[in-house]
């Protein structure tokens, strides 16, 4: 290929359907269509439907992303797409979209880690990542902390959630308040009128006992849990839900636990910058309570500006640039989707793996 | 030359085939529900060096998942080069494989339940539909039936059907299909909705 390349990648893995086009690690279309609004009646995100927006969305996605991003096909060097983790059947419409792209154009395909892709989209702002750092990926689905010496070759899992993702946690405290699903932005919203000392919520796995076990793992059951039990008790005693408290006092909970498990995961390996991505980073109380202890505890603090923490095609495009750019091969024509993709397999296939 | 894909069963179908429906290239997946993984290497052997001027995908009836994959992938491939697509009845295949004239053609929807079209000369002369197999049992009493016609008097529920789209037959029906319906539509024939319950409230 001649000059900087181009790479389009494909992100389908829950309810968003997104294309984005990278040229040389710079960012030249990011679209995105999608489904929340179908989920948001059913108060959750329902695979069925999503799988059936992607199919409808594919299409006029891709080509809004060449128009926007002023290239035609003959352009594209090579094509990446989020082979999991994710829905199985909102991954596959992705994979098969991918595929018979890159054979038509005849041009590698790359099927790239969501998480790891998460990380990677920061490389589009902020530049190349230090050799050494660790990722906070909070999101609807996900909770993961990772320590990501090189992301298109080595990252390996810290810890992550053993319930709920820290976003689930949102939707449900929403629903519990009267507030709209996704829970993130409504709730954040209410809190800030809030006092987030006014109610104390419980910070799971923080006890000295969860230390050896489940360091860097996280829980939000039990918030969750507790959060209905304290509304239940107010409601029971005829009391007025105080909202704004209780979205304040639940968000500081969250934020704290994300924040104090995430800087001491960087003490731990020596990590000098923590990135933070996923859905939950366009959170403004953990952005600040992170940018707060960050810089008490001297590390470089990376987040994506929201429209990147959110799924999108272009993380999955910066993934497969930055592998296309260290020459590594292709994935094989017979990959498929892979729900359960572990955050080490950071292209598919991944180490260990038989290729061809 | 026309090539043709159908992911509506557990098997991908491929085919090239001339306008005429005479195949130049028919092949079939060997894994079930491996559509994603195997679509790919089965349409680049059949499409290397052929000049391919449309793409047909059928859009069903069958399992919602496989019907994306491959109607995904035929949009793509056909963006990519530029090429117009559109989509057939995968059943039209299973008329052609069984010579059905006058008729209709019957397939596992599961659930007890089955897919169903009617034909009248050659060529479906309805909608497809799904319905409960004693009330498909009726609809077809005395008609000439292809497909899944065991499942119409099993009283087994899990009784699974076992009529496929065959790569030679979706030759012919796709070169049919870019004769007569060459804008066809590219929607999948889901025929049901997702199976969701809204939340309480709503």
């Amino acid at each position: 290929m001649a000059g900087e390349p181009v790479v389009l990648g494909i992100e389908t893995s829950c309810d968003e359907t997104g294309v984005g086009l990278v040229v040389g690690g710079e960012l030249r279309a990011n679209v995105l269509a999608s489904s929340a609004a179908e989920h948001a009646r059913f108060g959750g995100i329902v695979p069925e439907v999503a799988s059936r927006a992607h199919l409808a969305e594919m299409l006029p996605t891709l080509s809004a992303a060449c128009r926007t991003a002023g290239l035609g096909l003959g352009d594209i060097d090579a094509v990446a797409v989020t082979s999991g983790p994710g829905l199985a059947g909102a991954l596959l419409v992705g994979v098969a979209a991918a595929k018979g792209l890159a054979l038509a154009l005849d041009r590698p395909l790359y099927g790239v880690n969501h998480l790891c892709a998460h990380v990677a989209v920061d490389t589009l702002v902020a530049g190349p990542l230090p050799a050494n750092s660790v990722a906070l990926l909070v999101s609807g689905g996900h909770s993961s902390l990772l320590h990501v010496s090189d992301i298109v070759t080595d990252v390996r899992p810290l810890g992550a959630t053993i319930d709920d993702a820290a976003g689930e946690a949102y939707d449900k405290v929403a629903r519990l308040l009267g507030l709209p699903f996704p829970g993130g932005p409504p709730v954040d919203e209410a809190a800030a009128a809030g006092d987030p000392g006014a109610i104390v919520f419980p910070r799971g796995l923080t006890a000295p006992k969860d230390q050896e076990q489940h360091r860097f793992d996280f829980s939000f059951s039990g918030l969750k849990t507790a959060v209905a039990r304290w509304v239940e008790q107010q409601r029971a005693d005829g009391t007025a839900i105080p909202v704004a408290d209780v979205a304040a006092s639940f968000q500081e909970a969250v934020a704290d636990v994300l924040v104090a498990k995430a800087v001491a995961a960087c003490r731990d390996v020596s990590a000098d910058t923590l990135v933070i991505g996923g859905g939950v980073a366009a959170n403004s109380r953990l952005r600040a309570l992170a940018a707060e202890r960050c810089r008490a505890a001297g590390i470089r603090l990376r987040v994506p500006p929201p429209g990147l923490c959110t799924d999108n095609g272009a993380m999955v495009a910066a993934l497969g640039a930055l592998a296309v750019e260290r020459g590594l091969p292709p994935s094989a024509g017979d990959f498929g989707a892979d729900p359960g993709m572990a955050v080490t397999e950071i292209l598919n296939p991944g180490p260990g793996r038989s290729v061809g | 030359m026309i090539l043709a894909v159908d992911t509506s069963g557990p098997l991908v179908a491929v085919t090239v085939t001339d306008p005429d429906g005479v195949p130049r290239y028919a092949a079939r997946g060997t894994r079930p529900r491996a559509h994603a993984e195997e679509i790919g290497p089965l349409v680049a052997a059949g499409t290397a060096g052929a000049d391919i001027s449309h793409v047909v995908a059928g859009r069903g009836p069958g399992s919602f998942t496989g019907l994306r994959v491959g109607l995904a992938f035929a949009q793509a491939w056909a963006w990519g080069r530029d090429t117009p697509v559109s989509g057939m009845c995968s059943l039209d295949a299973i008329a052609v494989a069984a010579g059905l004239a006058t008729g209709w053609v019957v397939t596992d929807a599961r659930r007890g339940e089955l897919f169903a079209a009617p034909y009248r000369d050659g060529v479906r002369s309805g909608d497809t539909r799904v319905l409960p197999r004693a009330a498909a049992a009726e609809l077809v009493a005395g008609s000439d039936v292809a497909g899944d016609v065991a499942l119409l008097t099993d009283d087994d529920r899990r009784a699974a059907g076992t009529t496929a789209v065959v790569p030679e037959a979706l030759a012919r029906a796709a070169a049919l299909s870019v004769r007569d319906d060459p804008g066809g539509s590219l929607q999948p024939d889901y025929l049901r909705r997702p199976d969701v319950t809204l939340r309480a409230g709503s």
